[in-house]
């Protein structure tokens, strides 16, 4: 696939910038991180003008953003009924719902660029949960900047070797995001823990409670 | 600890593997970026060889040589140096292969850097 996207780079330029960022917000595999970088690179050698390969990467990323939050709106509205009538799959979308009200902002912030591997799930959480749009939309376009801006940039900067650089930024994302999923997991597991700890030891107590006045009598 | 693993283990079985999993993961892609770093470091590896979604212009940059360099070296017979033409495009006009570009490259590189020490 990288190979395939690349090797229309030089003939599609911009507009293939536009599409392939479009479509990586969505959940698509498409190598949009190695597409900026090369486009930086063509920038950087006057293959292609910096300010519209920034500007088209920033308008694929924002459009896709959107977009992905929209779909999941929509796929709530009409199927609200649906999520709520199974008690776990409501309980879920509680407990999405109130992360998404504690931290969604920067949670969209964040999964924008530094762990952008999660930067689509995030977007169809937020639609799904009604995190409130405007407040979506300013820190996706607030996190879409840092993301065009480093990759663009690096690319700019490294278009010696865009290979290294790309495949670099590749390992140290997919990291970061093993990273703080595995970092989720991990509390979400203990928290649960301690949580069934607690309702054990109320049991116990409760039933020792029951147990006494018999013994009395 | 050990009662607090236990109780994850029996009661959220597939969570934990996945876990385990994930930590995994992570532990192949830090030692994949690290390795890199370290390989990378030294500056001559970092020379890229020509791939067939390259143009002249970016050719010029990675190789640090004026543009005009690559089109000699490639035979491009346009006046001036052509916009966004990838080498799979150059390739299939000339029928040449990125072997023979490569060779070419390198041979004009060394010359210009022998005429520029000179």
């Amino acid at each position: 696939m990288s190979e395939l996207v690349l090797a229309f780079a030089a003939d599609y330029g911009v507009p293939l910038l536009l599409v392939v960022t479009f479509l990586s917000c969505l959940a698509l595999p498409v190598p949009s991180s190695l597409l900026m970088l090369a486009s930086g690179g063509f920038a950087a050698a006057g293959d292609l003008t910096l300010w519209s390969v920034m500007l088209a990467a920033y308008a694929g990323a924002i459009a896709g953003d959107n977009t992905g939050y929209w779909i999941a709106h929509r796929f709530d509205l009409r199927f609200s009924h649906w999520l709520d009538r199974n008690k776990r799959r409501a309980r879920l979308r509680k407990r999405a719902a109130d992360y998404m009200e504690a931290y969604g902002g920067i949670s969209v912030f964040f999964s924008r660029w530094l762990v952008a591997p999660l930067g689509p799930y995030v977007n169809y959480v937020a639609g799904l949960t009604g995190f409130a749009w405007p407040r979506f939309a300013l820190w996706s376009a607030a996190g879409e900047l840092v993301w065009v801006c480093s990759y663009v940039g690096l690319g700019y900067l490294f278009a010696d070797n865009i290979a290294a650089i790309s495949s670099l930024l590749g390992n140290l994302s997919g990291f970061l995001a093993a990273v703080v999923v595995a970092g989720g997991l991990l509390l979400w597991l203990v928290k649960s823990s301690k949580l069934r700890e607690m309702r054990r030891a109320r049991r116990v107590r409760k039933a020792s409670k029951a147990r006494k006045p018999r013994k009395a009598a | 600890m050990w009662h607090r693993i236990n109780d994850i283990w029996t009661h959220h079985k597939l969570p934990a593997l996945a876990l385990v999993m994930v930590v995994a993961v992570a532990g192949v892609f830090g030692t994949r970026a690290i390795s890199q770093m370290i390989y990378w470091s030294n500056p001559a590896k970092l020379e890229q060889p020509l791939q067939g979604w390259m143009t002249p212009r970016y050719i010029g940059r990675s190789y640090d040589v004026p543009p005009e360099v690559v089109q000699r070296a490639f035979d491009l017979d346009s006046p001036s140096i052509p916009h966004r033409r990838s080498l799979d495009k150059i390739m299939a006009a000339q029928g040449s292969t990125l072997e023979t570009l490569q060779a070419r490259l390198d041979a004009a590189v060394a010359a210009y850097h022998a005429d520029e020490g000179q």
